[in-house]
């Protein structure tokens, strides 16, 4: 019988008082020390809040100047005549955060309808010790700027026009009536329901524009766009595989990509003008559009899948035609790739 | 001699007059707070585009607040609630669903004079939600609005029936007599039928005739109803525009929560001769709570009914129009109008490329009213509303304007669930007797009864009662009084109008100082 089984089996009434005392007590040890433990790691984390409100004017525009140093920034409509601003910051293991935390990071300054809120590093919070989110809720006619070194940003509901840049982290706006423009350096753009223009650029990162009335002018060094339902728009993919997609371009169109894919589904309302170094141009019109057609390639091939254009053979290398009696110029240019008309 | 008698006796009576008017006045409504100036159409007037409509309140309960579906659903309703219709089906100034920037709008979101969408129906009370819903913010009550939008000099803001909607784009209307240019808005429902029996129903006041932004409807020679006639002859009962502020957190309250507040009040309500009654859905029995009778069960349905009642926007809700003739409707306008979007194409503006953009307005305007806040009362109060507020329950106001109800514990909405409600009303009908009374039956709502009007908010309206006849709170307040009369039961409010009349002026003076602070 192996000594293990033999110790199980041995009748425990033996030892019983004593042992059974002692496992008690060092049970009991245990979940003390392990408590004590558990409650120093979140005494040593630990989380802490701010809520501020301020009565502002309701007859003036806001002007909203915020600077966040790291952590994620929320701006949305709330009410007129105030702004609520709440912060919720949450340590990680090995840092602490307490209610001294925000009144040491953070600024708040307010001189009538100019609003100035500044969060600065704290060099015994290090960044990524710390996650801090920020909830501002202001009125609907507010202007706002916004910087945030690392972290997300999202405006959301108000009247604009919104300057946000951020270094490294995703910028959203949406339901923004005037002009956005917005700037990444690594991050993703997604920008919808802009009443005016919106300008976008990233160094690396997707970007995504759609319903802007009044067109977009975006630029990736490397990712893709995606444009939907946009007026006036330009659009350039920098460098690398990128992809452009465009669906309901309403105005004139200007895309460019390099290896990556141009993709365009819209009825043409004005001119486009399509250019890719070596990715594939792909247009896509209702069949009884009418537009000029004028497409080339160098090294590629142009593909005609349509009933109202003559299908052009595989030597061809530029084709031009009045489809449907013409309208509309639509340029199309590819170094290296394919240009296919549906 | 005798001509100093009679300046001696000229003086007593005038001395006499002016110690009545000072017992009489010694109360005073103190007014819209903030002002009409500062408030709705008193801020376009200035330049300044009217506020738009709160967003719900994190829950005070947890702490939650709107999520960002919500918020979105709520901010898409505002761009809905705000369009300007146009006539025809695809004759919009600018995109359908569009916002109108940089063409001289004081408010891209709520355009005066640039169409934004399409449908209104050839009878209509209103081309766009909002100018009938402006006081003190996008969203309220019925409110003032300048009548000459894009003008360089506005003029004075006005009832907006007085003249912007009846005759913007060139529609021929005659102005009833009843719309006044400082006047409540006013729909009207005619109480019989020419034959004498019960009508009830909404009349639109205006139609489409004349259109200048309509090449569809050339030879549309639609006339109005003859309201000076009906007027006359005392068939038109009026209502005016409730405020749509707080309405999700209505219809979060349940059924047994409305009952137990009124179970709770019953020893106190009987000695003063209140009862009321929930006015309930013919379909399920439920609580119906919406509408100055109570009449509406649900947000959904009462946007769908304001859609083609107001503004003669058939949609999924009330499918069929209440004019059809053809001259007037355009020859390529779907009925319903308003629908679930299924286009094909982008033309609309409206591709699948977002899911709130499948949604038509209507639906979007249920969403927007359901995450609108209540509205905000005074946050400093003065001293006298605090006393105010003691003595409007002291007296027995609050046995039907009750001060606060519970919505339900789980909802889909956690932003909804489980809050407080402080709406100042007990959501049932009451006999109001013969001075109120319209005639008017709707569902189990009889001609004298209406809903307990809720009072948050009542401190920035501008009119009161179902048919905006004063925008004096104290006069408000006696018109609760009726005695019985051969036709209705007295008021159910007539034991605590008497407590009222037994109270100071002073003590007066603090109920409309509360009331104004709400």
């Amino acid at each position: 019988m192996p000594p293990s089984l033999e110790r199980r089996s041995s009748p425990r009434p033996a030892v019983g008082h004593n042992v059974h005392t002692t496992w008690c007590l060092g049970w009991f040890l245990g979940v003390a020390i392990t408590s004590l433990a558990c409650f120093q790691q979140s005494r040593a984390q630990g989380t802490t809040e701010i809520h501020r409100t301020l009565v502002v004017p309701a007859t003036e525009i806001l002007i909203f100047d915020v600077e966040i140093a790291s952590g994620d920034l929320q701006i949305l409509y709330g009410r007129d005549g105030q702004v609520s601003i709440s912060g919720y910051a949450k340590a990680s293991a090995e840092a602490k955060v307490d209610d001294t935390f925000f009144p040491s990071v953070l600024t708040i300054d307010q001189q009538g309808n100019h609003l100035n809120v500044r969060q600065t590093p704290s060099p015994a919070h290090p960044q990524k010790a710390v996650s801090i989110f920020y909830r501002i809720q202001v009125p609907y006619r507010t202007e706002v700027t916004s910087k945030v070194g690392q972290g997300k940003q999202n405006i959301i509901g108000i009247l604009g026009p919104v300057k946000a840049a951020t270094l490294h982290g995703n910028i959203t706006a949406s339901y923004v009536s005037k002009n956005v423009h917005a700037q990444v350096d690594d991050g993703n753009l997604d920008l919808q329901e802009i009443g005016e223009h919106v300008e976008a650029t990233t160094g690396s990162g997707n970007i995504t524009c759609a319903r802007v009335s009044q067109g977009v002018s975006a630029e990736t060094i490397d990712g893709d766009i995606y444009l939907a339902v946009v007026g006036p728009s330009q659009a350039s993919v920098k460098t690398g595989t990128g992809r452009l997609e465009v669906r309901a371009a309403r105005g004139t169109f200007v895309g460019s990509t390099q290896a990556g894919d141009l993709h365009i589904t819209a009825i043409p309302h004005d001119a486009w003008r399509l250019s890719s170094a070596s990715g594939n141009i792909r247009v896509e019109l209702p069949p009884t559009a009418k537009f000029e057609l004028d497409a080339a390639v160098g090294s590629g091939k142009v593909v005609v899948d349509r009933e109202d254009i003559a299908k052009p053979n595989a030597e061809v290398r530029h084709i031009h035609d009045q489809v449907n009696g013409g309208g509309k110029l639509i340029e199309a240019h590819s170094d290296a790739g394919t240009i296919v008309i549906r | 001699m005798k001509e100093t008698r009679r300046f001696a006796q000229g003086l007593a009576v005038s001395c006499i007059l002016l110690l009545s008017a000072g017992m009489a006045f010694g109360q005073n409504d103190p007014g819209v707070r903030g002002g009409l100036s500062n408030t709705g159409g008193g801020l376009q007037q200035q330049g300044i585009p009217i506020p738009h409509p709160p967003v719900i309140s994190a829950n005070p309960t947890t702490g939650k607040p709107i999520n960002d579906n919500e918020l979105a659903s709520f901010l898409e309703g505002i761009a809905r609630a705000g369009q300007l219709e146009s006539t025809c089906d695809d004759c919009a100034d600018v995109t359908d669903g569009s916002a109108v920037n940089n063409l001289g709008e004081l408010d891209s979101m709520f355009p005066q004079f640039h169409t934004n969408s399409n449908g209104l129906g050839a009878r209509h009370n209103a081309d766009q939600c909002f100018a009938c819903h402006a006081q003190p913010t996008l969203g309220g009550s019925g409110g003032f609005l300048v009548p000459n939008p894009g003008d360089k000099i506005p003029q004075q803001a006005e009832n907006p029936q007085f003249r912007l909607i009846p005759h913007r784009y060139g529609r021929q209307n005659v102005v009833p007599s009843f719309e006044h240019r400082f006047g409540p808005i006013r729909e009207v429902r005619f109480k019989h039928k020419p034959d004498g029996t019960p009508d009830g129903g909404v009349h639109q006041l205006w139609t489409v005739r004349g259109s200048i932004n309509d090449s569809t409807i050339p030879n549309c020679s639609l006339t109005q109803p003859d309201f000076e006639a009906e007027y006359k002859n005392g068939n038109l009962a009026f209502r005016i525009p409730l405020q749509m502020t707080g309405l999700g957190l209505l219809e979060s309250i349940q059924d047994r929560e409305i009952l137990s507040q009124h179970d709770a009040t019953a020893s106190l309500r009987a000695p003063l001769g209140i009862t009321g009654h929930p006015n309930r859905s013919g379909n399920d029995g439920t609580i119906t709570r919406f509408g100055w009778k109570a009449q509406n069960k649900s947000i959904t349905i009462f946007a769908g009914e304001a859609y083609n009642v107001e503004m003669g926007i058939t949609n999924e809700a009330f499918p069929t129009a209440t004019e059809e003739d053809p001259d007037c409707q355009g020859s390529s306008k779907p009925e319903p109008n308003d629908v679930v979007r299924t286009d094909s194409t982008e033309i609309k503006n409206q591709k699948f490329d977002n899911p709130l953009h499948i949604l038509p307005d209507w639906q979007q305007f249920q969403m927007l009213m359901r995450f609108t806040d209540g509205p905000a009362p005074d946050p400093n109060p003065s001293d006298s509303a605090k006393r105010g507020r003691t003595i409007f329950a002291d007296i027995g106001c609050s046995l039907c304007h009750t001060p606060q109800m519970q919505t339900a514990p789980v909802m889909n909405s956690a932003v909804l669930q489980n809050r407080p409600v402080n709406s100042y009303t007990d959501l049932l009908v009451h006999h109001m007797g013969s001075k109120l009374a319209d005639d008017i039956s709707q569902g189990q709502a009889g001609p004298d009864e209406f809903r307990t009007t809720p009072l948050w908010g009542v401190g920035q309206r501008i009119f009161f009662l179902h048919d905006g006849r004063t925008s004096d709170l104290l006069q408000a307040i006696r018109e609760h009084f009726s005695p019985a009369s051969p036709n209705y039961p007295a008021s159910e409010a007539n034991g605590v109008v008497r407590k009222f009349n037994q109270l100071s002026p002073a003590e007066k003076q603090t109920i409309l100082d509360f009331l104004r602070s709400l």
